[in-house]
């Protein structure tokens, strides 16, 4: 279409260039190509910066799900995606809910996979509060611990996640600065004393306070929990840590097939998408069980103890009140319940 | 001019009560001792059991002064790789010392490392008239599954430990009943210290996170 | 609204016809934004991993230049405040280009924290009712809430001033100056809130202090004013719209005030950390003389208050503030010292040495260079747009044709 400048008013000369230019047929002068680099570019942009993933979800789930030519499976699987997507705070969630979340996440495992896991929703024990013990004259720095954790949790093999840190102290002072974490040697080495850290379970959690979605919650029997399909990955219960707990997955992680913990819970060790945030969780798919957390049942030398704080006959009670125990960073207020203590 | 400071000092008095009130919760420093306090139950009714978690482990009750049972530990006996003695140990010990000079002594793998010899020589803590069960200083015997009495003896502060939970090992579950390892599933009673060993893991990527370039 | 219709195809139009220099602008912008898309694009298919935030630094250069930014939108109310409510009209020629920038940088911050964020497609979670916001215990729930609604008010203001203006009518003062008033307080409240989510962490250290909230808003008072000012002198040469020399005198009062009480809070900050150097001073230490060989912030730190200093003394001095061209030069360098001191300078220091004492340091990727240019360059859009907009209105050549 070919346009020609005519001498009228300036309105309607801009209105025709408008509706020429939008239509993008423009054997326009110079000044109209500027125009049309600039107004075609901005709507893209516009749509691109603000819709993104959005959008790409959202076409990726129509695509598949009205689509002919795919099949059942995929249809099922943007089915569940969609549903997944859609729902909420897990901890607002009817037990019905979570009881459909879990099945769904299941499915859609065994859809993508071909293989089967058993995604738990347990909830917390009655008259049960977890705590944890350490103590450092026994723990020779071997990492049995960190391993165990390692593939009990599905971390994510690339990036080598481990929540579980071994600090290398050298005898006369506790100064962290000082204390080595990447130590490969034989062990124990002379003049030096190990500690473990890992997320403590505070009673007065601050990544809680601060996550901006709760996300991240303590639950009754105070363990501190992370839904991993609500957390929005802002990062912020990082700052808030001050004892080095949380884990980012800053890519997707990936867990061989064969190393695979198919026995999972939806709070604790089921596989976690990039973009969200993990940590340990005492095991939750263990613990509510009974069991010993991975770490407490890898450690050879038993300086991991673990157990109810609220039952007097367990062992955490006895070493609590019978040993010298401290924890880290007592004065930030934050009741870590897990203590060190020596022999 | 007076009403504009009233109106501009008035609104930020009450923004900044407003911030600090909201950002106060009580639920602070309320600690796990408190918890504890409150909530601690001295007869839990467990809907859990290390049951499922210790079903492969054959339990021998440790008990204390009154008999009652404190918790279990495994069975020792049907591990040992030389038992019964008496297969044997059919005669008295001086009978059955080798003649000959370049035979090989018996539990000749058996190096003695604990303590001194003035303190410690095998038939301390092995009974040499029933060497199917162990001795204790008063001349008392007692079983291969309860060796920890004999180690009692000298380590009591480890001893008090262990009972409490502080030393050694619990297996296979928190949840009542308490199954633990006894001393001599962890230390070799003959060579009771542990040698040093290489870490598990070498953490590759703390490698690269001290130092990038 | 048939107004409302044709004031924003009026607008659009105006938008896109200028003189060469103004397309090429927009054309290099256009192309920076493109450039950042691709980047972030990157980011979104491979992960935040593409960036050079770790577990122990998890904050970097796109949570650096938001807290900057909002300083920068804060600072509008320096124009607000003396326009509405004090009545100098000196002032009143430069306020709506001050809301203007206000926008830009509320938008600029705003694109900063989504491309930030690990699950931008979980952002709904935020929303209250729809998700569950953290209310009133989060900051960053606070956070989400004072900009929103800053971004609310100055939109919504200024658009009724030139809805009115551009009828050729006058704006009612019982609608606006509320409003005007309320922003006063709230562009307080958005710098206060912003120093408070880093203030309130007893884990860092570094930021847990009481000054923090005080120093945000004295940097935001100097370094905002001062780009309002460069600015200001843009218009003033490509644009027929008429600014006296004392409007941006007095902005320059404000600047220089401001810039003064920046360094001695920053005197006392260095004071505090240095006089005794206890374990709370290791980030001060890293940042200021480097710890063990690692010392990547050192040049940066040092060159930030090197050129306060230079700014702020030329800026006391009234003699050269008089003279235009050493005040611009003053302003962009005060404005560049700012950005280092309050990006670069205070978020990375705070994760270094992280909670168990390691020194992990952090180096921005390209993938991150990118996408804050790509977003720099959405604000300069955004904020051209708006201009060249505003101004029609206000000198009264656009206006409504029935």
């Amino acid at each position: 279409m070919f346009f020609k400048r005519k001498k009228k008013g300036n309105e309607e000369v801009a209105q025709q260039k408008a509706a020429n230019c939008e239509e993008g047929s423009c054997g326009c002068s110079k000044p109209d190509g500027f125009d049309q680099v600039i107004k075609k570019p901005l709507d893209r942009r516009s749509a691109l910066k603000g819709l993104t993933a959005g959008l790409l979800a959202g076409t990726g789930f129509v695509n598949s799900s009205c689509s002919i030519t795919a099949s059942d499976a995929d249809k099922e699987l943007s089915s569940l995606k969609w549903d997944e997507y859609f729902k909420g705070n897990y901890q607002l969630m009817t037990t019905d809910e979570k009881r459909s979340t879990v099945e769904r996440l299941e499915r859609m495992y065994a859809l993508s996979n071909g293989g089967k896991i058993n995604v738990s929703d347990t909830g917390a024990v009655e008259d049960v509060l977890f705590g944890y013990a350490f103590n450092i004259s026994k723990c020779q720095g071997y990492m049995d611990c960190v391993n165990a954790c390692v593939e009990e949790n599905n971390q994510d093999r690339d990036s080598q996640m481990q929540y579980i840190r071994i600090h290398e102290f050298k005898k006369g002072q506790m100064n962290f600065e000082m204390a080595d974490d990447n130590f490969y040697h034989e062990v124990p080495a002379a003049g030096h004393f190990y500690l473990g850290t890992q997320c403590f379970h505070c009673e007065n959690p601050p990544c809680v306070d601060v996550c901006p979605v709760k996300a991240t919650w303590k639950e009754k029997d105070g363990i501190v929990v992370i839904d991993y399909d609500w957390c929005i990955g802002c990062r912020y219960c990082v700052a808030a840590c001050p004892y080095d707990g949380r884990r980012f997955n800053w890519s997707t992680p990936h867990v061989p097939e064969n190393e695979l913990n198919k026995d999972q819970h939806y709070l604790g060790n089921r596989p976690r998408t990039k973009g969200v945030m993990e940590k340990c969780t005492f095991c939750v798919q263990r613990t509510r069980k009974g069991e010993n957390p991975a770490c407490v049942e890898a450690c050879p030398t038993g300086s991991r103890i673990f157990g109810n704080l609220l039952d007097p006959n367990s062992t955490i009670r006895w070493v609590i009140e019978n040993k010298k125990v401290f924890r880290l960073k007592e004065d930030l207020g934050t009741e870590p319940k897990f203590w060190y203590f020596m022999d | 001019m007076d009403k504009i400071i009233n109106r501009i000092i008035l609104p930020i008095g009450v923004f900044l009560v407003l911030i600090s009130a909201c950002s106060s919760p009580s639920h602070k420093h309320q600690g796990p001792f408190s918890e504890i306090k409150n909530n601690s139950n001295p007869h839990i009714e467990y809907s859990i059991s290390s049951e499922p978690y210790t079903n492969d482990i054959e339990k021998i009750a440790v008990t204390n002064s009154a008999e009652d049972t404190l918790f279990f530990t495994p069975n020792r006996v049907n591990y040992l790789v030389s038992f019964p003695c008496n297969n044997c140990h059919n005669q008295d010990l001086d009978k059955m010392v080798s003649t000959d000079p370049f035979g090989k002594n018996a539990h000749w793998d058996i190096k003695l490392n604990h303590a001194t010899t003035e303190a410690l020589t095998c038939i301390t803590c092995h009974s040499s008239n029933n060497v199917e069960q162990l001795r204790l200083n008063s001349e008392k015997q007692i079983s291969y599954n309860k060796s920890q009495k004999v180690c009692a003896q000298c380590h009591s502060t480890q001893t008090k430990d262990w009972l409490g939970g502080a030393h050694g090992k619990t297996i296979g579950a928190w949840a009542p009943p308490r199954v633990s390892n006894t001393c001599v599933n962890c230390h070799n009673p003959h060579s009771p210290s542990f040698e040093t060993r290489w870490p598990s893991r070498l953490n590759t990527v703390k490698i690269k996170e001290l130092d990038p370039k | 609204m048939k107004v409302a219709f044709s004031m924003i195809s009026d607008g659009f139009k105006e938008a896109t016809k200028g003189t060469t220099a103004y397309h090429i602008w927009m054309s290099v912008l256009t192309l920076l934004m493109l450039f950042g898309a691709y980047s972030y694009y990157q980011q979104i298919v491979h992960g935040l991993a593409v960036t050079g935030m770790t577990d122990r630094v998890s904050w970097g250069l796109y949570i650096s230049n938001f807290t900057f930014l909002v300083g920068v939108a804060a600072a509008a109310v320096m124009l607000v405040l003396p326009t509405y409510i004090l009545k100098d009209v000196d002032f009143s020629q430069a306020v709506l280009i001050g809301e203007g920038l206000a926008v830009s940088a509320l938008i600029m911050c705003l694109a900063f924290v989504t491309v930030d964020m690990g699950g931008p497609a979980r952002l709904w979670h935020i929303i209250p009712g729809i998700g569950s916001l953290n209310w009133p215990n989060s900051m960053l729930a606070w956070d989400v809430i004072v900009l929103n609604g800053y971004l609310f008010i100055n939109i919504s203001i200024p658009f009724y001033l030139l809805y009115h203006h551009y009828q050729g009518k006058k704006p009612s003062k019982s609608v606006y100056l509320p409003g005007v008033l309320i922003s006063v307080f709230w562009a307080v409240g958005i710098h206060l809130v912003t120093a408070f989510l880093y203030a309130g962490l007893p884990a860092r250290p570094f930021w847990n202090s009481a000054l923090l909230g005080p120093r945000f808003l004295a940097s935001a008072f100097a370094a905002g004013p001062a780009l309002i000012i460069l600015v200001l002198a843009a218009i003033r040469k490509f644009m027929s719209y008429t600014i006296t020399n004392k409007t941006i005198d007095k902005i320059a009062m404000v600047v220089t005030v401001a810039a003064q009480i920046n360094l001695i809070m920053l005197g006392s900050e260095l004071f505090k950390e240095f006089y005794s150097i206890t374990h709370h001073s290791s980030s001060a230490l890293y940042m200021f003389f480097g710890v063990d060989g690692k010392n990547a912030l050192v040049p940066w730190i040092w060159t930030s208050i090197g050129l306060n200093l230079i700014a702020t003394i030329i800026l006391t001095f009234n003699r050269f503030r008089k003279n235009h061209s050493i005040l611009y030069i003053s302003c962009a360098l005060l404005f560049i010292a700012i950005w280092i001191d309050k990006g670069m300078g205070l978020i990375i220091p705070g994760f270094i040495p992280g909670p168990w004492g390691n020194i992990v340091e952090y180096f921005p990727t390209w993938v991150e260079v990118g996408v804050t240019i790509g977003i720099w360059a959405l604000g300069a859009f955004i904020f051209s747009i708006l201009v060249k907009i505003a101004v029609p209105i206000e000198l009264g050549i656009l206006r409504y044709k029935k």
